[in-house]
């Protein structure tokens, strides 16, 4: 009785107009739980959350496919099982894009639900974006569109971790920031450094992992009053 | 596809020699006759087949009538095209102030809207509907030849997906081929046809289902959005 009631009230759930609150996509029997508020993700709005289930990756996404493909939504599966597959369902009337990533992961499947705005992009706010650090192979941008939390940079910078802090210390400095705290971030082998900047109330911290001799990761946080 | 064709049909210079396909020169000629007795609200799918698997549905749907900037009787008519019958997520829009009188030919057109795929609509601005903005109902080859016989049928009841309807077959031949078949029907809204057949290439577009309860459904941009400018190509 109960698995019914759920496939009618997910089927009822994607099926609601576009006035109304965007729900993600659910898959039945599982709990999903909400990744953040609505998020901000390389300058477009994302909604996530993830779940897990004991069903193979394939049944999952056979049923999102199917459940998308029935409503008349077109839809795209890419991937393979045995690694990632993502199913996507186009909403062209609304501008939404609803996906679920799937992997499977100590032997239950691992779904990332997640519902895109293709049409609306963010406000500046008039806050000038930061340009990437010299040599950024990779640059991507995370924070909350309601500004609840700080900002998120994720790097990956086709350099030394020396060059790279060296880059980071200057661009800040220069900013107006201290380097206040310092620390060993070193973690499984590989070469890391946490830092702490701060300018009155503001604070950026830096994370750098070297990835390999010539390429270093970086994940820099706005706290505080810092551009959000 | 024939969605994208249409656009660039209407809006385009004559110069620019843009070809809409068999279907689409087919279903031109017939729309070019007017949509004078339409009505608020009437609704007509048709579902597409090209002969090599590829199925398409289309929606014409009459959501509202006003004057167009010229004073003439218009129709605000929704078009619709996407893989599944129901369009609850279709791969192209078009929403047309079309006037009564010119029907769906290049000068009855006044004001479009288009959008394609997930992309937000977006208006077509004036000096690219004006430039076409001259009677020129589009005439097919060989309607003139000598060569050229059209022949109509007896009433009949023509079953379709969206039930029977009575219609009245008509054959175009040309040096005594059927290069064109039509089933006619007054049940069906906007543009009373039921079905139509260009057996040469194995094109098909028949009666998915109609009614009379249409509402608007594509949602329209700010008027301050930027309106989309389209220029005739291929012309030297």
């Amino acid at each position: 009785m109960r698995q019914p009631l759920i496939l009618a009230l997910g089927a009822l759930a994607a099926a609601v107009p576009a006035a109304a609150e965007q729900p993600l996509p659910t898959y039945p029997g599982t709990v999903h739980t909400r990744i953040g508020n609505d998020l901000v993700i390389g300058g477009e709005y994302y909604r996530m959350a993830y779940f897990l289930t004991p069903d193979p990756v394939a049944r999952v996404a056979q049923y999102f496919a199917a459940e998308w493909d029935r409503l008349g939504i077109p839809t795209t599966v890419d991937g393979s099982p045995a690694s990632q597959l993502v199913v996507s369902a186009f909403y062209t009337r609304e501008g939404l894009q609803r996906s679920v990533v799937l992997c499977r992961r100590g032997g239950k499947t691992l779904g990332f639900s997640v519902l895109k705005d293709l049409w609306t992009r963010p406000d500046a706010g008039g806050v000038a974006e930061e340009a990437p650090l010299e040599g950024a192979l990779f640059t991507q941008d995370f924070s909350a569109r309601d500004g609840a939390v700080g900002r998120a940079r994720t790097e990956l910078v086709a350099a030394d971790l020396g060059t790279v802090r060296a880059r980071v210390v200057a661009r800040l400095t220069g900013q107006g920031f201290r380097l206040v705290k310092e620390t060993d971030g070193s973690e499984a082998g590989r070469k890391g450094l946490v830092m702490e900047f701060g300018k009155g109330g503001a604070r950026v911290m830096q994370v750098l992992t070297a990835v390999d001799p010539a390429t270093t990761a970086r994940v820099q946080t706005w706290m505080g009053e810092g551009p959000r | 596809m024939i969605g994208l064709a249409l656009v660039a049909w209407i809006a385009a210079a004559p110069a620019a020699g843009v070809d809409v396909g068999p279907v689409g020169r087919a279903l031109l000629a017939h729309m070019a006759q007017g949509l004078s007795d339409a009505r608020t609200g009437e609704w007509v799918t048709y579902r597409l087949d090209p002969g090599d698997g590829r199925v398409t549905f289309w929606r014409l749907a009459v959501v509202g009538e006003e004057k167009d900037r010229l004073g003439r009787d218009a129709y605000w008519l929704e078009m619709e095209w996407g893989t599944h019958a129901a369009l609850a997520a279709p791969l192209a829009q078009l929403r047309l102030l079309v006037a009564k009188e010119a029907g769906l030919s290049r000068g009855g057109i006044t004001r479009m809207f288009w959008a394609q795929g997930a992309d937000r609509a977006a208006e077509v601005d004036e000096a690219s509907l004006a430039a076409t903005a001259r009677p020129a109902a589009p005439r097919e080859r060989g309607t003139d030849d000598a060569s050229a016989l059209v022949r109509t049928g007896e009433q009949s009841m023509l079953m379709t997906a969206a039930g029977s309807v009575a219609a009245v077959p008509v054959e175009a031949f040309y040096r005594q081929t059927a290069v064109k078949r039509l089933w006619i029907s007054r049940q069906v809204p906007v543009l009373h046809l039921a079905k139509l057949e260009l057996p040469a290439v194995h094109h098909t577009l028949e009666l998915q289902g109609y009614g009379v309860q249409a509402k608007p459904r594509m949602i329209l941009p700010d008027p301050k959005e930027t309106k989309i400018h389209l220029e005739a190509g291929g012309a030297p």
